[in-house]
Formats: C-alpha cells, sequence, structure tokens
C-alpha cells in the first residue's frame, strides 16, 4: 500500500507554478498533457468574439452581475487520445467550494476555452480573496486568485472607462455641454434637466462598440425613463446627453437619481433634488422689481435689446424678445428665487412659459425669452407678457403683432 | 500454522487499518481541505492532499474483509466447540443488529459532537452490520459458492447502477441508496460492500483453514493479491466496464482513484487485491520481526471501540467546541492525528483489558 502510494508520488505536474502576467498560477506538465496557458476574469464579455472585455482580477459585488472566466486550454502537445476531463472549481474566502463543474473536451473537438460564471450579487457572495482552481484529470493544473469587494470598497482601475454626469436646466446643443449645471432643480411646467455625461477613457476597450444605458429613478427608487445609447468604436464622442421633463403633474419632490452603465456595469451614478416652485411669496416674503422691454433681437455681443418696440410684424424667421431688468430683489432669506415667464396669446391662453432659477446672492439680473413670430405659429392680435416671482405675477406688459397686410 | 500467530496478524493488520482511518478522520476534522473536497467527485490540489485522502480509501475495502473473514472464523470455532449451526449464525446476527443499532445512535451523532441526535440515515458500521447478517446466511457454503456469488455481484453492479429513479421520491431514494447506490441517506450501499465481506470469507477460509503453513499462506496471499490488482489494472486501462472516473494516463493519481462512493468495479478489485497483499506483508513480517506490529494489535482487538471513541472525541473537541475545525494544512492533520493516537491507544489497551475481564453482554459485543 506505501509502496503503490509511493509509486503514485508520481504526479504528471510540477509542484511549483508559473505565473502569467495575468497572475495565473500555471503548473506545467510534466510529459506531453494538455495545459492551462491562462485564465481570465471579467463581468463583460465581447459581442464579437467569445473573449472578456477587460479582464481585471478585483470586481465590485452588484446585484445581477455575472463573473465570467475564461480559461484557455493549449492541447496541441498532448497526445492523449481521449476526452479530457476538466473541473472547474471557485472557492470562496472561507475556503468552501461555492461552486463546481466538470467539463470533457473531446479529442476531435477543436475547442480550447472553457468559460464558467458565478453571480457577484451580493446576497450570495462575500466580500474578499477567491481562488478559481481547473483541475485535469481532478489534479490542479491552473488557479487563479481574485478579489471581490463591495461596492463601497471598489475603485475601478485608472485605466478603465469612467463617466462623470452634470445636470443643468438648459443645454448647448452645439456643445452638448449643460449649462446652469445645479444638483436642485424646481418643478415647473414645460422645464427640462438635462445630464451630460463625460466619458474618460473612451477608447479603454479598443475596437468594441460600447452600449451606455441612461436610467432615472424616481424618490421611490422606481425607474421612470431608461434609454440605451450605442457608441460605435468609430465614434470619438466623449460626451453624452439625456434628459427629462419636470413639471408638477410629472415629476414630485424627492430625490432623484441618474445611473449610467456600460454593458449593464454601472460606471456612474448621480443624485439631484427636485423641489416644488410653489412657495407661497408672502410667507417667504420676497420681492424685486422688473421693467419689461420688447424687442425683435438681443444683440450677442453686447446684450443689449436691439429695435425696442411694443408692435411687431409677423414673418419668417421674425422674432419677439423680452427683455427684463431685475432690480432691489429682496431675498432676506437668502434663498434661490423661482421667475417664470409666462407668453399669453390673444384668446389669453398660455402658449409658453420659461421657468427661471435666480441666484440666492442676487440683487439685479437681466432675464431673457423669446418666441417665434412666423404666420404658421401666430396670429394677429394683442399679446400678454408676464413675469412671476415663483406663483406671484410681478409685472406684466403687453405688445401686438400684426400681420403684413396690415402693418401696410 | 500456529494458534497464536493465526489472529496476530488478522488484529494488527485490523489495527494498521484503525490507525489509517483515524489519519483519514484527522484529516476529516482538521484539515482545511476539506471545506472544498466534495467526496463524490474529488479533486486534489497537491500530491499531499491526495495521499492524505487515499490512505483512508483502504478502511472500508479493510474493515469489510476483515468483518467477513472473522465472521467465517467465528462460525466455525463455535460449531466446533459444539454449538448447532443456527446458533452460532444467531450469534452473528445479534452482532450485526448491534453494529447497525451503534451506526444510528452512537456514530451518526458523534461525528457531530452529540450536538444533535441524528439517527435517520446509515453508514460504515450499519453496512458491516447488514453484511454479517447477510453473510451468516452464507457462511456455511463452500468457499467456491461464496466466491462465484461474490464476484457475480461484483460483476453485475455496474449495472445496477445503470438504474435511474428520482431522488425526491423518498423510498426509492432510500431503497436505491441502501443497496446499491450512494447519497445522503446513505454513502456505503449494502450490496458491493457485501460482496467485499464475502471475498474476506473466502480469504478467511484460506488463512485460517485452508493453507496450513506460514510459507502456503504468504503464497497463496501474493498470488491472490496481485492477480486481483493485475485484474484491477486491466480493467482500468480498457477503461470500460466497471470504471466510473476517467483518468490521465498509468501511474498518474487520476489511474488509481476511481469512484468510492458508490465504489466502482476497479476500486473494490483493487482494494481487495491491496487488502490481501497487506494482511500477507503483515503476516511475513510478523514472522521475522513478531514484535515489529504489536502496536497495531492493540487497535486491532477492539475495533469498533476505537472506531466510536476516536470519532466521539474528535466530534467534541474539533467540531463542537471547534477547536481547529477545519482550519489545518497537512502539518495540522498530522499533529492531531499523534495527539489522537496517544490518547487512543491506551484507552484502547484499557479497553480490552475490561472486554478480556467482563462477562457483560454488551462489552462482549463492542
Amino acid at each position: 500500500m506505501l509502496s503503490a502510494l509511493l509509486f503514485m508520488g508520481c504526479t504528471t505536474r510540477y509542484k511549483t507554478p508559473e505565473i502569467t502576467p495575468n497572475s495565473t498560477h500555471i503548473f506545467k506538465p510534466k510529459g506531453d498533457q494538455a495545459i492551462c496557458t491562462d485564465i481570465l476574469l471579467s463581468t463583460l464579455v465581447s459581442k464579437k468574439s467569445p473573449k472578456p472585455l477587460f479582464p481585471l482580477d478585483t470586481f465590485p459585488l452588484i446585484e445581477n452581475k455575472i463573473l465570467r472566466s475564461f480559461i484557455y486550454i493549449d492541447r496541441q502537445h498532448t497526445t492523449e487520445n481521449q476526452p479530457l476531463d476538466f473541473h472547474v472549481d471557485w472557492i470562496n474566502p472561507k475556503g468552501v467550494s461555492i461552486f463546481c463543474k466538470r467539463y470533457q473536451l473531446n479529442p476531435n473537438d477543436s475547442a480550447s476555452l472553457i468559460t464558467s460564471s458565478i453571480s457577484l450579487n451580493p446576497d450570495v457572495r462575500m466580500a474578499g480573496n477567491y481562488k478559481l482552481r481547473v483541475y485535469l484529470f481532478r489534479e490542479l493544473i491552473a488557479e487563479k486568485p481574485f478579489v471581490l469587494q463591495t461596492e463601497e470598497e471598489y475603485t475601478p482601475p485608472v485605466n478603465d472607462l469612467t463617466a462623470r454626469i452634470l445636470f443643468g436646466n438648459r443645454l448647448d446643443r452645439k456643445t452638448g455641454q449643460v449649462q446652469n449645471t445645479d444638483s436642485v432643480f424646481f418643478n415647473s411646467k414645460k422645464g427640462w434637466i438635462h445630464a451630460s455625461v463625460e466619458l474618460f477613457n473612451r477608447f479603454a476597450y479598443d475596437d468594441e462598440d460600447l452600449d451606455f444605458r441612461f436610467q432615472w429613478s424616481d424618490p421611490d427608487g422606481k425607474t421612470f425613463f431608461a434609454r440605451t445609447v450605442k457608441l460605435p468604436s468609430s465614434d470619438s464622442t466623449s460626451r453624452l446627453n439625456s434628459s427629462i421633463s419636470v413639471s408638477p403633474t410629472a415629476r414630485k419632490d424627492g430625490i432623484y437619481t441618474l445611473r449610467v452603465s456600460l454593458f449593464r456595469k454601472l460606471i456612474a451614478e448621480k443624485s439631484f433634488e427636485i423641489k416644488t416652485a410653489i412657495v407661497k411669496t408672502d410667507k417667504i416674503n420676497v420681492s424685486a422689481k422688473a421693467s419689461i422691454l420688447f424687442c425683435s433681437k438681443i444683440d450677442k455681443g453686447s446684450g443689449t435689446p436691439v429695435n425696442i418696440n411694443d408692435e411687431f410684424v409677423i414673418g419668417k424667421n421674425e422674432r419677439v424678445c423680452a427683455y427684463i431688468q431685475l432690480s432691489d430683489v429682496f431675498n432676506p432669506a437668502n434663498k434661490p428665487l423661482f421667475f417664470n415667464l409666462v407668453w399669453i396669446d390673444p384668446d389669453g391662453k398660455r402658449f409658453f412659459s420659461k421657468p427661471i432659477t435666480v441666484a440666492a446672492n442676487t440683487h439685479d439680473a437681466i432675464l431673457q425669452s423669446s418666441i417665434t413670430i412666423e404666420p404658421k405659429n401666430r396670429v394677429p392680435g394683442k399679446y400678454q407678457f408676464k413675469l412671476y416671482l415663483f406663483d406671484k405675477p410681478i409685472e406684466s406688459k403687453s405688445f401686438v403683432l400684426q400681420s403684413k397686410e396690415d402693418s401696410k | 500454522m500456529e494458534k497464536g500467530q493465526r489472529y496476530d496478524f488478522i488484529d494488527q493488520f485490523r489495527g494498521f487499518i484503525g490507525v489509517l482511518m483515524l489519519l483519514g478522520h484527522s484529516s476529516y476534522y482538521l484539515n482545511a481541505f476539506w471545506k472544498q473536497l466534495n467526496e463524490f467527485d474529488p479533486l486534489f490540489p497537491s500530491w499531499g492532499q491526495f495521499a492524505l485522502r487515499y490512505a483512508g480509501y483502504i478502511c472500508a475495502p479493510g474493515f469489510l474483509m476483515m468483518a467477513g473473514g472473522m465472521t467465517w472464523l467465528s462460525f466455525h470455532k463455535r460449531l466446533k466447540k459444539g454449538a448447532h449451526p443456527w446458533k452460532a449464525k444467531w450469534h452473528l446476527i445479534q452482532r450485526g443488529i448491534f453494529l447497525i443499532i451503534i451506526q444510528i445512535t452512537w456514530v451518526n451523532s458523534s461525528w457531530g459532537g452529540f450536538q444533535t441526535f441524528n439517527p435517520w440515515h446509515l453508514g460504515i458500521i450499519s453496512t458491516i452490520g447488514f453484511s454479517m447478517i447477510l453473510l451468516s446466511l452464507i457462511v456455511s457454503w463452500q468457499w467456491y459458492y461464496r466466491l462465484a456469488l461474490a464476484l457475480g455481484i461484483l460483476a453485475i453492479h455496474p449495472l445496477l447502477l445503470n438504474i435511474s429513479f428520482n431522488p425526491d421520491n423518498l423510498p426509492a431514494k432510500y431503497l436505491m441508496e441502501a443497496f446499491i447506490t450512494s447519497g445522503s441517506f446513505n454513502k456505503y450501499p449494502i450490496i458491493p460492500w457485501f460482496a467485499l465481506s464475502v471475498l474476506g470469507s473466502v480469504m478467511g477460509t484460506g488463512w485460517f483453514e485452508l493453507w496450513k503453513t506460514h510459507h502456503k499462506r504468504v503464497i497463496m496471499g501474493l498470488c491472490i493479491g496481485l492477480t486481483a490488482i493485475g485484474l484491477a489494472i486491466v480493467i482500468r486501462v480498457f477503461q470500460g466496464y466497471g470504471n466510473i472516473f476517467s483518468y490521465s494516463g498509468f501511474g498518474t493519481y487520476s489511474f488509481f482513484i476511481d469512484q468510492k462512493y458508490p465504489p466502482s468495479l476497479f476500486h473494490n478489485i483493487w482494494f481487495f487485491g491491496i487488502v490481501v497483499l497487506g494482511v500477507t506483508l503483515f503476516s511475513m513480517i510478523g514472522r521475522v520481526c513478531p514484535k515489529c506490529l504489536s502496536g497495531f494489535s492493540i487497535i486491532g482487538k477492539v475495533p469498533l471501540f476505537f472506531y466510536a471513541i476516536h470519532l466521539a472525541i474528535l466530534g467534541i473537541f474539533v467540531k463542537r467546541i471547534d477547536l481547529f475545525y477545519r482550519e489545518g494544512s497537512i502539518l495540522i492533520t498530522l499533529l492531531g492525528f499523534a495527539i489522537m493516537m496517544v490518547i487512543m491507544i491506551p484507552l484502547s489497551k484499557w479497553f480490552y483489558g475490561v472486554k478480556l475481564r467482563s462477562n457483560n453482554y454488551f462489552i462482549s459485543m463492542i
């Protein structure tokens, strides 16, 4: 028995492993046997070919995430004309086997890749140092250590693609940059919150097309809007946008969150607050003086109104701009002021309003709003423009639109 | 064959098996490797862990064969003393029942340090008990009929493993695991292990009756043992009938480790050969150096006591009190094993004295 055991001491593998650049421990064979050349781990798989995207050794524990292993087998030197009997065993930080699966590669099978996966759900996995072991005919041939961390502990590697989110209530359509950036927004009729997502290390995934997903969730944590954006590898864009509308009927007060995922992996997350703008002015005791001017355009260089008037002729590419000069702003509570610029047609119906938030420490400011007065949009008549501070009108002024025929 | 020598080599080999079993159980309780070991589908990270586990593989075949041999001896000794055959058989049946009761009362619960009473499964001791009861029914057969029966069972068992059943159907599961396959209810199915105990009784016929001289016993032991090992290797090399696990090549440890739960045909034939060679080797050493193996006799004379007590000590102190439970390496396992030997040898010696002096029925059964 003892001699038999000693005889069996002739294992087929060297005791000391070779360590690959990917920190895989390879126990090389003494003879002509199959070898495991490397093990790569990733939560992302290329859609073009069965290869891992951005293989790592440390991963965050995230619900509904899967960690995939790619075990590369080299059989070109093997003379064995029989099915190769592999076992892939995942071992947790306590040394307990959490998942073991058997794989057979047939001699005629050209496959040289074995894949195995485990869940990264924090409910079933603990943080700590794990091992993935590969056995051939019950003998250890490769081992890959890796680490699972809680989401809070996890720091993405610097060479991974990362993203930063900015919120604002205006969006520059040309540059894609958001303006009036803030993390608090007021609920108003026909308002918008724009998110600009800046991508860093945009080409971390080489020539892979990128699948982003934007998920906007409400104060209850429920996703109310989700959008998928595909960014082809040929597109060098490093900024993505997504917007939501805000209105008292559609959005309730609370903390909202935007999550941006890449290949279902969360890469950025940021919250913002939506507050109801209906605040009684008498209760918070704020006031402001305003003078309203109407003009056909505002000079971009100087910011001054051009062609000031109260009568305008409807025509193609024609506009009416409201130029409001705020002064004597009384704001003892030192809170942001919410103005609403409302345009009313000859029938007394509001056809456009523009919410503007003014910073708390402002004493005088210029507000602007404009409408087109093309024949397809407007009819001749007396129009009104009203300026609200919170829900209270503080100034109003009328102007007249004439048809070309009337003006003659 | 001298009267004393006849018993010594059996006791010594049984004691040796007991020591290997203690080594295996020390590993079970102290070795961190057991946290990842699936006994039904074992994988080995190193040669040391393989050797530690494989050393225990001989225990079940060894005990079954020794029990078979001693069953045959006990029966014929009683016949020679003038007992009626059925009275001699009734004694064996009582001992078999006693072993089954010990399994479900003491042994099952001792694994966990008696934290819970856990009678609802079977194990190696109950399988020895059932085998003893069945063997008592055929113990009076000529050796060649018993041999034919054992070989027939071993040859047919791989076919029986193809019987499909739904493990959720509890009566089917209990029936299959009691007799044919392995699972949570019973890792040691009666049919294949009974065959090994029958082979032990056949070998007992040779050791205690047919082979009158030491020389003859050695020659026959070597021939039978080497033939069995040769047959096992042939079965394994062809990788066909009687094999369950595949292997990479001759001489690798995957060649030698085939399925134990339930045992493959290769496993049974291979370990039958190893046990026969082991007994023969012990007989040879005993003749050359009678005192060399006498330490094993102490354990081999009270094997059930040794089994039941060492398991209880490990269960209580390591598992229940949690002293290094599955925290150690091979070295810690060997250290724990040495400490257990220091505890168990005097205890076994003491109990053997008690057994010699006592007329108590239960003491005589242990």
